[in-house]
């Protein structure tokens, strides 16, 4: 069957991507339906990601954010292990519902202090500023 | 073993001039890569072989090779040649400055003579060099992006598979090395980059902290991969500007230059049609130490030659030391690993092309227990490596990913990844379909520009504020530019004024083919 021409969806994403052994930079993005879905029905006005390892997918930390805040650099309670996300919102109810499912990202093992004096790149650069 | 890393990223304005960011091309062949290029011919032509590796970035071998700017450079030689001339007769009452310009004539005068040479393509004597054995080359990712960065496998398999085509198109055979960029690794790179048909690549110290032998003996990862580890104790003494060889009083000052020196109406006609002053490259004054600008020393090249000698001396006494304190710890013959930016040498480190052939002929003068060695040629003399699982790991600022993703820069994650989807969901659409010319031309350009908006220089340019509008609106343009083709191949409505336009601009991978960003891949 030919889709060659069928229109692209407006993607939603929830990404991870790895700042440092003790930061993970999150961001979302929503579509208009899901949008729209969101605000309109009985949801609080927060998600709330929950972090998992990888691959044994239990529960390593979570967080609630405003829904539009649509990103967040979060704290690694563990350092050197593999992490996914998912996202989540609460009806007033107390209901929770499963919005979205992250990649998985690997953390470094080793914390900044320790490997502090071996980056080279851009220094003169940045001093250059 | 040495390991130069050269790489700009891709910046091509056809059609228009004065395009201050082409300068970053222009000073680093007057200032590096020729250099680099004379340094190895005269070493050759004694006798010498350097045996040191080079890495081009694709997108740097394709400005190289690129005849619009070929014009723009000789044009920017041949001013430069024109205000040195004028300054040597404004300067005919001080021997000091007299020999500087003399050295900066010398200089552009060998930009001019060897672009002649190659007629304008410097990627010919790397070429050549390599055929005859003097260096090994080898390339890095298709745009220089943080490849950890990129949450989609295709997406890292399109920079890696890109960059090894890149390679072979410009040099005519596979390339064993590759240089991951800002040598940042994780595991998921692995797999990649052997598939590719990679022999080796190199990586941080703290990448592999769980070795035997440290930095000193080669690794391997499971699959295969051979893994080269920067050495921190000789990289710092070269690359600090702080502590190292290149913060010396005697040698150049780079944040002095006759563009911010001299009067504005005479140096007006050299800065190009944008308001206001800009560095030149025709720099006067030395270190000095830790003065004001405006108190520093006028620049002595005899002095500089006379620091760059004993600072090869000391390179090469604490690395005898060195390798004297490992076999004595270890009992293995280590290899000593410095990796660095190209760009270090010439350009940010005015002394560093001259200090390098030093330690070269320093090495043969002197017969020091010491042999530089290529790579490929060490894998395969070399006993069969340790394997380990190397760490996630970057040479950025505290050693991870922190000057690529701050609050300066994150806001361009979204752009670039939804573009990266919205690329490989229309990559898995047309792979198997009969397409008509333009519309495969289409998806290769659409191809292109994914491909350059996830160049890790844009967000680092944020980062340190310099460039950062320019950088800015380079990963939004790209992303438009994809996301406009990609609308118009789905509703079959190509405009081929617009496409033409982005391929004559961003003239890059003529072998692209966009299947590499599909789904499932001819990996």
């Amino acid at each position: 069957m030919d889709n060659t021409n069928k229109t692209l969806p407006i993607s939603e994403r929830l990404v991870l991507l790895v700042k440092n052994p003790t930061k993970i930079f999150v961001f979302w993005r929503w579509n208009k339906a899901k949008t729209e879905n969101f605000l309109n029905k009985n949801f609080k006005k927060e998600v709330i990601l929950k972090f998992y390892y990888a691959p044994e997918r239990s529960f390593a930390c979570q967080k609630s954010l405003k829904w539009d805040k649509f990103k967040e650099y979060m704290d690694i309670p563990q350092k050197g292990k593999d992490y996914y996300a998912i996202m989540h919102a609460e009806t007033e109810e107390g209901e929770v519902i499963q919005l979205m499912e992250s990649n998985v990202i690997t953390v470094p093992g080793l914390e900044s202090e320790e490997v502090k004096d071996t980056y080279a790149s851009g220094f003169f650069k940045k001093e250059s500023v | 073993m040495l390991m130069l890393h050269a790489h700009l990223p891709y910046v091509n304005h056809p059609g228009t001039t004065d395009i201050f960011e082409e300068s970053w091309f222009f000073e680093a062949v007057v200032e590096t890569y020729v250099p680099i290029i004379s340094m190895i011919e005269k070493l050759a032509k004694d006798g010498i072989r350097p045996a040191i590796t080079i890495s081009i970035s694709p997108t740097l071998g394709a400005m190289l090779e690129n005849k619009l700017l070929e014009k723009k450079l000789n044009d920017y030689i041949n001013s430069r040649i024109e205000l040195i001339t004028k300054e040597t007769h404004n300067a005919s009452d001080n021997p000091l400055l007299l020999k500087t310009l003399k050295m900066y004539e010398e200089l552009y005068s060998l930009a001019s003579e060897t672009m002649q040479r190659h007629q304008g393509n410097l990627i010919t004597p790397f070429k050549q060099f390599q055929q005859a054995g003097l260096i090994e080359v080898i390339t890095s990712s298709a745009t220089h992006a943080v490849l950890p960065l990129l949450s989609h496998p295709e997406a890292l398999r399109a920079q890696i598979a890109v960059a090894a085509d890149d390679y072979q198109d410009r040099f005519g055979k596979k390339s064993r090395g590759f240089w991951m960029p800002e040598c940042a690794y994780d595991k998921r790179l692995d797999t990649y980059i052997k598939l590719a048909g990679f022999d080796y690549t190199f990586m941080e110290a703290h990448a592999v902290k769980k070795s035997r032998y440290g930095v000193y003996a080669p690794l391997k990862t499971q699959n295969g991969l051979n893994i080269f580890v920067r050495d921190i104790a000789s990289s710092k003494e070269v690359w600090s500007a702080k502590f190292g060889y290149p913060g010396d009083s005697s040698y150049r000052e780079f944040y002095r230059d006759l563009g911010y020196d001299a009067d504005y109406e005479y140096i007006k006609p050299y800065l190009g049609m944008g308001k206001g002053r800009k560095p030149l490259g025709i720099k006067y004054h030395r270190v000095t130490g830790n003065v004001d600008l405006a108190q520093k020393a006028l620049y002595d090249p005899d002095l500089a030659k006379a620091t760059i000698a004993r600072h090869a001396e000391d390179f090469l006494t604490k690395r005898l030391k060195q390798m004297d304190d490992i076999y004595s710890d270890s009992s293995i013959k280590p290899i000593i690993i410095g990796c660095y930016d190209a760009e270090l040498f010439g350009h940010w480190w005015f002394e560093g092309p001259a200090f390098v052939e030093a330690i070269i002929r320093r090495i043969r003068e002197e017969r020091l227990p010491l042999q530089f060695v290529l790579p490929g040629e060490y894998i395969d003399s070399c006993q069969e490596p340790e394997t380990i699982e190397p760490d996630i790991s970057s040479w950025g600022e505290n050693g991870y990913f922190d000057p690529w993703i701050n609050e300066f820069n994150d806001e361009i994650y979204p752009n670039i990844i939804a573009t990266t989807e919205r690329m490989i969901e229309t990559a898995g659409r047309f792979k198997n379909q009969t397409i008509d010319n333009v519309t495969t031309r289409a998806l290769n350009q659409a191809s292109r520009e994914t491909l350059l908006s996830q160049n890790s220089d844009w967000p680092f340019l944020m980062y340190i504020n310099s460039h950062s509008d320019y950088a800015f609106s380079r990963i939004n343009d790209h992303c438009a530019n994809a996301n406009q083709l990609l609308t118009q191949i789905i509703e079959k409505n190509i405009d081929e004024s617009f496409l033409s336009e982005l391929e004559n601009r961003n003239n890059i991978f003529t072998r692209i083919d966009f299947r590499v960003f599909s789904p499932a891949s001819r990996f």
